[in-house]
């Protein structure tokens, strides 16, 4: 089963499931090696939050991430 | 270290030459740079070379510049001639070498400055904290067991320490303000655009800007002059300037030094609250990740397995952001900018933390945010995220705190105020509220730099 994804107002998605990100992946032709595959699915759920924060949910920005 | 503009006047005036101040420079990074883990790269041969072009233009009569002999450094992500630009990167070690300066070096050179040496940073500058896992983690002079900050860390180690007296680094989302603040100096965020980007790598370019590092609001007015070939104009008679205190997320997240000096400076003025900051710090994290996703996307097929594994991973994920979602964060950004310009329209100059709390443990290296526990990696730019986000000028300064942690303010302006900035701040240096400490304790000195061409 897939994980959730957040959907708003305009439909756009970040891919959260191994398989979604694979798929976006393949799309854009970006090659992800297994080592970085756990590292880029916990990446995902960071901007997943980020979404929904920017969104206006109450997600907050307790999200952190990095950005300088 | 003197300032550069007491180095300048010194070599204009002929009482020293060019050639001796760096002579003396490079003595001193030999003796104590090490342990910062902030200089990447030395570049002895080219600093003689423009140090002896200056004292032949101070022989021949002419004027040398603003910036006469005074020694400096750049963060590793300015191109310079002959140099390949890793941007913090050990796998670009071999990219091909740079045809020329970047824009802001030149126009540095051409003020009389003269070159030290290259500094550390975050890989590519994606972080806030200096923690570099090919070139090491850059300290901080005030503490060595302490992170200097990001992503200009090794830009910030080095005129804390006094080897250097100013250095220039990059701010996307804070990463000039934050190690300034952790490191106790001047540091700019200019108006988005305004200092020269040409020659610079970029990491997010809708975010990127050049920001000096000086110990000295005098040093901060003069760079800003050469690098943007204006002058600072004198105030002289000019109506007050209008602070207001930024309230609810910054003062919830600040340490309490910084709040008394905040009210202390303007205690009797409002408090205004940008509505919605965290959307906007949320937007700003967006855009970031798509565009550096974007800009990495190809070197990141061949060589993801060459990155800083963090690095990396944050970059892949970037990558993979459909490009609606950037639409809709820039939309948003659009919406807000307009909203928060007109609710600043009364004031000249906001008042809010730089960061939300001193240098943390490299050992620990995570801080305290809405009552929990945060990697400091990621959350140390939460108070300049936001402002970045809307393309404001800031002027991080550093509060005036003898033997204590260093911490910063940040003096927040409309777009192409620096000059008001400027003016607050001297102000707030006449009354003794900000000012560069030195380090209490003394680098160790003898392990002496090797390795380094």
């Amino acid at each position: 089963m897939q994980e959730p994804t957040v959907t708003g107002p305009k439909g756009a998605i970040v891919p959260r499931s191994a398989e979604a990100i694979a798929e976006a992946a393949a799309r854009r032709g970006v090659v992800l090696p297994a080592a970085c595959r756990e590292g880029v699915a916990q990446n995902m759920a960071l901007l997943e939050a980020h979404l929904w924060s920017m969104r206006g949910y109450e997600a907050s920005d307790r999200t952190g991430g990095e950005g300088a | 270290m003197k300032s550069a503009l007491a180095i300048a006047q010194s070599v204009r005036s002929g009482q020293v030459r060019a050639l001796d101040v760096l002579e003396a420079c490079l003595l001193d990074i030999a003796d104590r740079a090490a342990p910062l883990v902030a200089i990447t790269r030395l570049l002895a041969d080219r600093a003689r070379a423009e140090a002896r072009a200056v004292d032949a233009r101070v022989a021949r009569g002419e004027d040398p510049g603003p910036l006469a002999g005074v020694p400096y450094g750049v963060k590793d992500l300015f191109d310079l001639a002959g140099l390949p630009t890793t941007a913090g990167a050990a796998f670009r070690a071999d990219a091909p070498p740079a045809a020329r300066d970047a824009e802001a070096v030149r126009r540095l050179r051409e003020a009389g400055a003269v070159l030290v040496a290259s500094l550390n940073m975050d890989e590519f500058a994606y972080g806030f904290a200096t923690i570099n896992a090919h070139l090491g983690t850059t300290r901080n002079p005030h503490d060595l067991s302490r992170l200097a900050g990001g992503s200009s860390g090794g830009s910030a180690a080095v005129v804390a320490a006094g080897l250097l007296p100013f250095a220039l680094g990059s701010d996307t989302n804070g990463s000039v303000r934050v190690p300034a603040s952790l490191c106790g100096l001047y540091g700019l965020k200019p108006t988005h655009g305004a200092l020269p980007l040409e020659g610079v790598f970029p990491f997010a370019q809708s975010f990127d800007d050049v920001g000096p590092f000086t110990a000295s609001l005098a040093d901060m007015v003069v760079l800003w002059e050469v690098l943007t070939g204006t002058r600072v104009p004198t105030r002289g008679d000019c109506a007050p300037i209008r602070v207001a205190r930024l309230g609810g997320r910054f003062r919830a997240n600040a340490d309490p030094d910084q709040l008394a000096a905040i009210d202390a400076i303007a205690g009797e003025r409002p408090l205004l609250e940008i509505p919605e900051i965290a959307r906007a710090r949320s937007a700003a994290f967006l855009i970031t990740a798509c565009e550096g996703g974007a800009l990495h996307r190809a070197t990141l097929a061949t060589q993801a397995m060459d990155y800083d594994p963090q690095v990396r991973d944050r970059l892949l994920a970037g990558a993979l952001l459909p490009e609606a979602l950037r639409t809709e964060a820039e939309e948003f950004r659009s919406e807000y900018r307009a909203k928060v310009l007109a609710l600043m329209a009364d004031q000249d100059v906001l008042l809010a933390p730089a960061t939300p709390c001193t240098a943390p443990l490299i050992e620990d290296p995570r801080i305290r945010i809405d009552g929990e526990l945060r990697p400091a990696r990621a959350d140390l730019g939460i108070h300049t995220q936001p402002i970045t986000f809307l393309g404001l000028p800031s002027l991080a300064v550093p509060l005036k705190r003898p033997g204590g942690l260093p911490l910063g303010l940040q003096l927040i302006g409309k777009p192409g105020t620096e000059p008001v900035l400027f003016a607050f701040a001297r102000e707030l240096e006449d009354k003794g509220m900000i000012a560069a400490t030195p380090p209490g304790a003394p680098l160790p000195a003898g392990t002496r730099m090797g390795g380094l061409t």
